[in-house]
């Protein structure tokens, strides 16, 4: 274990507050119920499950990056593979996690396991949750095996040899994961997406379209936390990657950018052209409503911009620049979720007064609401910031025990 | 097979809300929280017509879980908390199954399902209405006692319908307009009604299925301006027997005066 800059330990600490914080006003949650977040009963999702959506997401990158590697045979991934892994496996967790503080029975969690229901879409996306945290588990066990052999860590778990022969069977075994890693992928954020696609009653999310840009919109953001990552790894480190696999990276983002565009910008021509309110009510809270500043943000500085930053190769390879676009992409995606969860419960279908019962009671004030309203507390807030803090604990735990980083084929000095 | 529905007549139903009230007392739903309630179909606030006088219309629509036969919150539901009970047709919730991920509340176009979202409060505090405990299989169905972090929704009075009586707000409801029986027989009072009566259903074109049919209002604008003229002409024959009749002079006056009015006006 090497020894580390007062840097690296300001901000161990720095990630244990956050967490440490996010415990504390998941406590308070308890005690109270969820009558301390912003949500009741016409809003009934808010801020969790954007950012469940939203980690389920931010977790393509690394299968993304490690099966580009085993099995499209892009070579310049393979130095990253296992950054790019490690991440994935924390996102996914921390997605998996995300879900736990918007339970009103957590303590009844199990009961998805003893009486899950078939039919139910949330019983589809925990099992490919589950699956593909194993997947990526499994998949950084062989990718490590052989360089935690031959540290004499215990995490081998008694494979510790390191000859030729076994190594060259470790990286076989990768490339098998890798193939099946890659169609779990794919369906964990299909299977996230149709959480709200199958919903009928709610017009905003019952779109076929939804899977495709959550694909899309999980492979920029997931890109570009590898990216983020890796870049800020080489400047907390001597180590460097290869101008190659920076410029892929970055290539690959440009790609995908214009195709999440394209498939938000159809639903939007779509449902104005229908001019059905159920179609074009949730569309005014975007384009003129307390939504504006998401969608503004999502596709100009979280889009357009960073697209344009990558086009240029000279531009794309400059560490700045591709971490300020890879940052404003993740930031934008994340304005997506925002505006896909919450808008999708403002309107409901019966548009009648006095409307639906909010579910909490003051004197002098309506139990009652036509439209959703929703803001968050800072209970939701302080525990959506700890999950955040979650997966940076992860990956720099990782980073300081675990041979992700150091391998002999990236290192150039 | 036994389908338990609700049929509600919006031509007899005239928004007193006391359905909503004899729900809330006979399950003990906590402050806050609605399992019926009464919509104003009609202008942007309760109680409100939609048009200007003497244009008008406006009738009231009574809400509550529509027991789908192919209930959106049924398939959901993660953990088969909330089900289609095979023997009456009924969605039920197992309140200690649930989870409170409140997936039902996505899928529910009608709103009718709401949370606890803290410690339920009552007013008296301890409580109102029925308090027995409803088992389905071993599962608590009803219980006058429902926890925080749980969604809750209409039983169709589980505990009344099982014991031979209607829900309670059809036994309650002061004008008749609402109705409870047997779908599948075709004899029952229900099912003629919506037959009779061409029953149209809520949100029909989203395949729920749900088992609480709506006869059709046939007042509205149209009945609204007779009845004014019958007011009217009640009005007119009053004030002219008073001006015809009357011994008192001041009173011939204002009633010459007001009949001029409401001529006018007329």
């Amino acid at each position: 274990m090497a020894k580390h800059s007062p840097l690296f330990y300001g901000w161990l600490i720095f990630l244990l507050l956050l967490i440490g914080g996010g415990l504390g006003a998941w406590i308070i949650q308890l005690q109270n119920g969820l009558i301390v977040t912003g949500m009741r009963n016409v809003v009934s999702w808010g801020i969790y499950i954007t950012l469940f959506a939203f980690f389920v997401g931010i977790s393509a990158g690394g299968l993304i990056v490690s099966s580009s590697a085993h099995v499209f045979g892009v070579e310049e991934f393979k130095p990253i593979a296992k950054v790019a892994t490690t991440l994935a496996a924390a996102c996914v967790a921390v997605a998996a996690l995300s879900i736990i503080p918007d339970l009103g029975r957590p303590e009844r969690i199990a009961y998805l396991i003893l009486y899950g229901n078939p039919l139910s879409p949330l019983i589809w996306d925990f099992t490919v949750i589950v699956v593909y945290l194993v997947l990526c588990i499994v998949d950084l066990w062989f990718m490590m095996r052989a360089e935690l052999a031959r540290k004499g860590s215990r995490l081998t778990f008694g494979f510790n040899d390191v000859s030729p022969k076994a190594v060259a069977k470790d990286e076989r075994i990768v490339k098998v994961i890798s193939f099946i890693a890659l169609p779990t992928a794919v369906m964990l954020h299909t299977v996230t997406a149709w959480i709200f696609g199958t919903q009928i009653s709610r017009s905003w999310w019952y779109s076929a379209l939804i899977a495709p840009i959550f694909l899309a919109s999980a492979m920029i953001s997931g890109l570009s936390l590898v990216i983020l990552t890796v870049l800020i790894m080489q400047w907390r480190s001597r180590i460097r990657v290869e101008v190659k696999t920076i410029n892929t990276l970055g290539k690959l983002l440009a790609v995908i950018i214009p195709i999440d565009l394209f498939l938000i910008g159809n639903e939007f021509v779509i449902r104005l052209w229908s001019a059905a309110p159920s179609e074009t009510l949730p569309l005014t809270l975007i384009f003129t409503g307390p939504f504006l500043p998401f969608f503004v943000y999502e596709w100009i500085p979280g889009a357009i911009l960073p697209f344009i930053l990558l086009l240029h190769p000279r531009l794309r390879m400059n560490p700045k620049i591709l971490g300020l676009a890879a940052l404003l992409v993740l930031t934008g995606v994340l304005s997506y979720r925002v505006e896909l969860v919450v808008p999708g419960y403002i309107y409901p279908p019966i548009l009648l007064p006095p409307g639906i019962a909010k579910g909490e009671y003051s004197v002098g004030l309506s139990s009652f609401g036509v439209y959703g309203v929703y803001f968050p507390t800072w209970i939701e807030l302080t525990i959506g910031a700890a999950l955040f803090g979650i997966i940076a604990l992860i990956t720099t735990i990782a980073y300081w025990i675990f041979p992700i980083w150091r391998t002999e084929k990236n290192i150039n000095q | 097979m036994v389908r338990y529905g609700l049929v509600i007549d919006l031509d007899r139903c005239i928004g007193c809300q006391t359905c909503a009230i004899a729900c809330k007392l006979e399950n003990n739903v906590s402050l806050g929280n609605w399992w019926n309630r009464v919509l104003t179909v009609g202008g942007s606030m309760i109680d409100t017509s939609s048009g200007s006088y003497p244009n008008t219309s406006i009738f009231y629509l009574p809400i509550t879980c529509q027991h789908c036969d192919n209930a959106p919150c049924v398939k959901a539901c993660p953990v088969s908390g909330t089900y289609r009970r095979e023997e009456d047709g009924t969605v039920q919730l197992r309140i200690e199954r649930c989870v409170g991920c409140r997936y039902c509340m996505a899928a529910c176009p009608y709103g009718v399902r709401v949370f606890n979202w803290a410690e339920p409060k009552h007013l008296p505090e301890h409580g109102t209405g029925y308090q027995g405990v409803v088992k389905d299989e071993g599962w608590i169905i009803y219980s006058p006692e429902r926890p925080k972090g749980v969604v809750e929704k209409c039983t169709l009075c589980i505990h009344r319908i099982t014991d031979g009586q209607e829900p309670f707000c059809v036994a309650m409801c002061p004008a008749r307009a609402r109705f409870f029986g047997d779908l599948d027989d075709p004899n029952s009072k229900v099912s003629k009604l919506v037959k009779e009566r061409s029953g149209v259903r809520l949100l029909e074109e989203l395949g729920t299925q749900p088992k609480t049919y709506y006869l059709p209002p046939k007042r509205g604008k149209q009945s609204f301006t007779n009845l004014y003229e019958a007011f009217v002409k009640h009005v007119e024959s009053t004030l002219t027997s008073i001006i015809s009749t009357s011994s008192d002079i001041s009173l011939k006056a204002i009633a010459s005066a007001t009949l001029k009015r409401v001529l006018q006006r007329g």
